[in-house]
């Protein structure tokens, strides 16, 4: 069987794009390794933004926003969308400025404003947070929450309704190249023909494109995270702690979670937790909101952020690679939020060859040619 | 006798009491209404580990095993007025109901999201906490440490103390002797042990393994305390524990494990009830039946496999479902006749506590003459994990007389892997080779890395037609749920329907749930129990305080 395109990594990424090539007539296949969204997809916090710091990674995610928001009409899954706002607490003056100059320069022409928040609004409308040391807040009042396994899973299964096919437990060992050219990949000790090939497997990505002789420049890191018991929904917005690097929000289920960056862990590791990190995030989540201190974690994880460079996801080829291979990678930790738009950028550019001008930024050639973006906003 | 306030109204009770136990006893069986549905729902444990909370003014939720002291302010909850609302919405709230045409659609959704935000019935974050230090960590430094102080977990400690190595044992309830806890010989023992020794903690529970540490708490509801454990080598005899049945109302106050139930009356002088039914068909079953009826209570056993039921007043039936509305007052069986009963206790199966052995990262298989899953390990408890050792029911619920051997091996394993001159345990094994059902196919499993069989439900599927049958009671989810996905979705993957439907995601992390849901996933799906599989096991065991964890940064 000879497929037009396949999917390497059945995460949110790569099933937007399979779900966008399917749209468009192509024949193709997503192989996942493990089972469907079990990578980065299903162990994200759901968050989605639209204030980056940089003009591109923000005109991006205000596509990406609307797509995400309007999911449930195209997959007919309800990614139960709630817009509560990020609230970014800010105990420095000089980050004060930083966000109002951008807000001022940037944010608000691109029609995104949000708005500063003095100390005694952030008391009065979160009475339960410490405002010890704080000067302000900025709060954006478009950025929200979905269900990220309902979009995972949404994507999922309107890609196979449009005839794409979805292989779980399908271990992806190579990519087979031919002459200057991709013929297809290697499954689980079968070769598999195909014309185009796209690598969205995140975090696992460079392990994969070595096979066809290419490195990109991500490097995985490991996060980790938790979910505490529920209350009643308290924490409409998502809370940054802009000092500790630190957020804690609620899902809609009332559970609290958060995390925090630390300590650093490069490399595809082994996804478990440290006691470092519990014991800092506990400390800060209760410094922070003081009448948590006798709520229960009850559950830790780790997942992957694939880290470039630049905080700024790779998609579509470099001209130098092998004639058919494609990369929609290096999420950087934004991939659920960018993930509707970039499968849709993507899908184009694999299908049609076209390249749309708000992808234009992200080429794998940005490394070479010096053109990184600067983007600092990481966390959330 | 000491005076605290529930939902506003004075209550007298016994000084030094848990909570729970306090409140059973007053005759408040709910502590909060259910996360979906609104129903009542009270403790259905009252274990260390367990899951129900408390709202007590000041500190927020906390665990049934705060003593009582003078002025506490409780909150409880029962479902309220809600209930009968959303019992006449329930039939659109079936699992994926969000994915349904008038909840999906934006206005639709932002009409739900409103009233659910509204609804949710967890408690809420407590205006005023009061603040004060992180308790600093204890450092507890050992050759041997074993987990879990029942039966088996004494004689490996006391067994390893002989080689000479510093032995320290964890147990989480307030006294030694897990689900035997009111039984002499585990008190000699104990005697015995701390003579010999073995440093004995009680209210301490391994509950976190780290990459980089392992982490014990030591339980003082609710100020809890941090403790840094190391050990050469760990022996886990962590037990089982009962878990759900599915049946009708299964969730109704007044259905409690049978370990519990006894620990409620032995333990607390607290009763139960008055007239109560044991489901199960074990040794196990017929032993509580026994105790509980010795004591004064009425009590029936419904058994559906042949067992000795010497003593104890017994029907042969499948449990159709529990009657009540907000607590069990009768149980309706299948050869339709009504018992009438306050309480009931499950005693289907004893189901190994594997937690901290996945959590170290020791595979699990399945075996249904075991207890259901239980983790792989050889005849001298050893696992594919170094320096890990498991024994007792934890290892798997085989006769009592081999496990006893079986748990001197493993407590001189653990010694000699520590570095101390063990004599040999040739003989121990051997004999409790000679005594053991099924421990050999466990072994076998270890030795080729996976062990499933299956070929019984152990009882737990009483009956999961009924409408109300609950696999997972903190996210109420029920067997109409999980068959919907698995018919539906054809997702048959344990994690997979959890990420659907909250299956296991709640408080008590899958102690109650995940051996009913995968053996009906199993049943329906046409799966092996493996296949399913669990949720990955992640720390901590039972839900820590913030205010513990935070005592630990350094």
């Amino acid at each position: 069987m000879k497929y037009d395109v396949v999917v390497i990594g059945g995460g949110v990424v790569g099933l937007a794009t399979a779900y966008n090539l399917a749209k468009k007539g192509v024949k193709g296949a997503v192989f996942e390794k493990g089972y469907v969204g079990c990578g980065s997809s299903t162990r994200n916090v759901s968050r989605f933004r639209v204030h980056f710091w940089s003009e591109e990674n923000t005109r991006f995610a205000i596509e990406s926003r609307k797509r995400l928001l309007n999911l449930g009409k195209m997959t007919k899954w309800n990614p139960l969308p709630v817009l509560g706002g990020y609230l970014w607490v800010i105990y420095d003056e000089d980050v004060m400025k930083a966000y109002r100059t951008n807000n001022d320069r940037m944010w608000s022409r691109l029609g995104i404003a949000g708005r500063v928040m003095e100390r005694d609004e952030i008391r009065e409308k979160y009475p339960y947070l410490n405002v010890e040391g704080v000067i302000g807040a900025f709060y954006g009042p478009q950025d929200g929450q979905v269900h990220h396994d309902f979009v995972t899973y949404g994507y999922c299964s309107a890609a196979i309704r449009h005839g794409f096919g979805v292989y779980e437990g399908a271990d992806v060992k190579s990519i087979v190249v031919s002459g200057n050219s991709v013929t297809g990949i290697s499954v689980n000790g079968k070769t598999i023909e195909a014309k185009k090939v796209v690598v969205c497997a995140g975090a696992w990505s460079n392990s994969i494109l070595s096979s066809a002789g290419v490195q990109l420049p991500l490097v995985p890191e490991r996060k980790e995270l938790c979910v505490i018991e529920p209350f009643k929904r308290r924490i409409e917005p998502f809370i940054v702690n802009t000092k500790m690097n630190f957020y804690v929000c609620q899902s809609i289920r009332g559970e609290v979670m958060g995390s925090i960056e630390y300590p650093m862990v490069k490399g595809v590791v082994e996804l478990r937790n440290t006691l470092k990190w519990a014991a800092r995030f506990s400390r800060v989540l209760v410094e922070m909101i003081p009448s948590l201190r006798y709520a229960r974690m009850m559950r830790m994880w780790s997942g992957f952020y694939e880290v470039t460079p630049d905080h700024s996801h790779i998609l579509g080829r470099d001209p130098d690679w092998p004639e058919g291979l494609y990369v929609g990678t290096g999420f950087s930790g934004h991939g659920f939020m960018m993930a509707p738009f970039a499968g849709e950028v993507l899908a184009e550019n694999v299908a049609e060859d076209k390249v749309h001008p708000l992808m234009k930024p992200y080429l794998p050639t940005r490394f070479k040619e010096g053109k990184e973006i600067k983007e600092t906003m990481v966390i959330g | 006798m000491v005076s605290i306030r529930v939902n506003d109204r004075p209550l007298d009770v016994k000084e030094g009491l848990p909570l729970g136990a306090s409140l059973y006893e007053a005759g408040i069986y709910s502590f909060e209404g259910s996360f979906k549905l609104g129903r009542p729902r009270g403790p259905m444990s009252f274990e260390w580990w367990s899951p129900e909370r408390i709202y007590v003014e000041g500190y927020g939720p906390v665990s049934h095993m705060m003593k009582c002291t003078d002025g506490l302010k409780i909150k409880t909850s029962d479902g309220g007025i809600k209930r009968p609302f959303i019992e006449a919405i329930s039939p659109l709230l079936k699992v994926g109901f969000q994915h349904g045409y008038i909840f999906r659609n934006k206005i639709g959704w932002r009409v739900t999201w409103s009233f659910m935000k509204r609804t949710l019935p967890h408690p809420d974050i407590p205006s005023e906490v009061e603040r004060k230090e992180f308790p600093s960590p204890i450092e507890v430094e050992t050759d041997v440490l074993v987990v879990g102080g029942g039966l088996y977990g004494l004689l490996a400690a006391i067994s390893a103390r002989k080689t000479g190595a510093r032995v320290v044992l964890f147990e989480g309830n307030e006294d030694v002797g897990g689900h035997i806890f009111h039984d002499e010989r585990v008190k000699k023992l104990a005697k015995e042990a701390e003579e010999a020794g073995v440093k004995i903690m009680r209210e301490t529970a391994l509950s976190a393994v780290f990459e980089d540490a392992l982490v014990a708490v030591q339980l003082k509801e609710p100020d809890a305390v941090p403790i840094l454990v190391r050990a050469r080598s760990i022996v886990i005899a962590t037990g089982a524990r009962e878990v759900l049945s599915v049946f009708g109302n299964n969730d109704l106050p007044g259905v409690m494990l049978g370990t519990s139930a006894l620990r409620l009356f032995k333990l607390y002088g607290v009763k139960p009830g008055r007239r109560g039914v044991v489901i199960g068909s074990s040794k196990w079953a017929v032993e509580i039946a026994r105790t509980l009826s010795s004591s004064g209570m009425d009590v029936v056993l419904v058994h559906d496999k042949e067992v000795e039921v010497e003593g104890v007043n017994a029907v042969k039936a499948r449990v159709i479902e529990a009657l009540g509305r907000r607590k069990v007052e009768g149980v309706k069986l299948d050869d339709g006749s009504v018992v009438k009963a306050d309480f009931i206790a499950l005693a289907n199966v004893r189901a190994p506590s594997m937690e901290i052995a996945a959590q170290f990262g020791v595979k699990i298989g399945f075996h249904s003459g075991l207890g259901g899953f239980v983790p792989l390990h050889g005849w001298e408890g050893e696992t594919s994990v170094e320096g890990v050792f498991i024994t007792g029911e934890a290892g798997g619920v085989d006769e009592d007389e081999a496990l006893v051997h079986f748990s001197k091996a493993a407590g001189l394993s653990a010694a000699k892997y520590a570095g101390f001159n063990a004599p040999d345990i040739d003989d121990e094994i051997s004999e409790g080779r000679k005594a053991s059902r099924k421990m050999g196919e466990l072994v076998d499993g270890y030795k080729k890395g996976e062990l499933c069989v299956f070929d019984d439900d152990m009882g737990l599927m009483q009956n999961p037609e009924h409408k109300r049958s609950f696999l997972c009671p903190c996210l109420d989810v029920t067997t109409y749920d999980v068959k919907k996905i698995v018919k539906e979705l054809g997702w048959t993957k344990m994690e997979k329907i959890k990420r659907y439907s909250g299956l296991g995601t709640g408080r008590c992390q899958g102690k109650y749930c995940l051996l009913p849901s995968v053996v009906y996933i199993s049943r329906i799906g046409n799966v092996r129990p493996v296949d399913v599989g669990t949720f990955r096991m992640r720390p901590p065991l039972a839900p820590i305080q913030l205010g513990v964890l935070g005592g630990m940064d350094r």
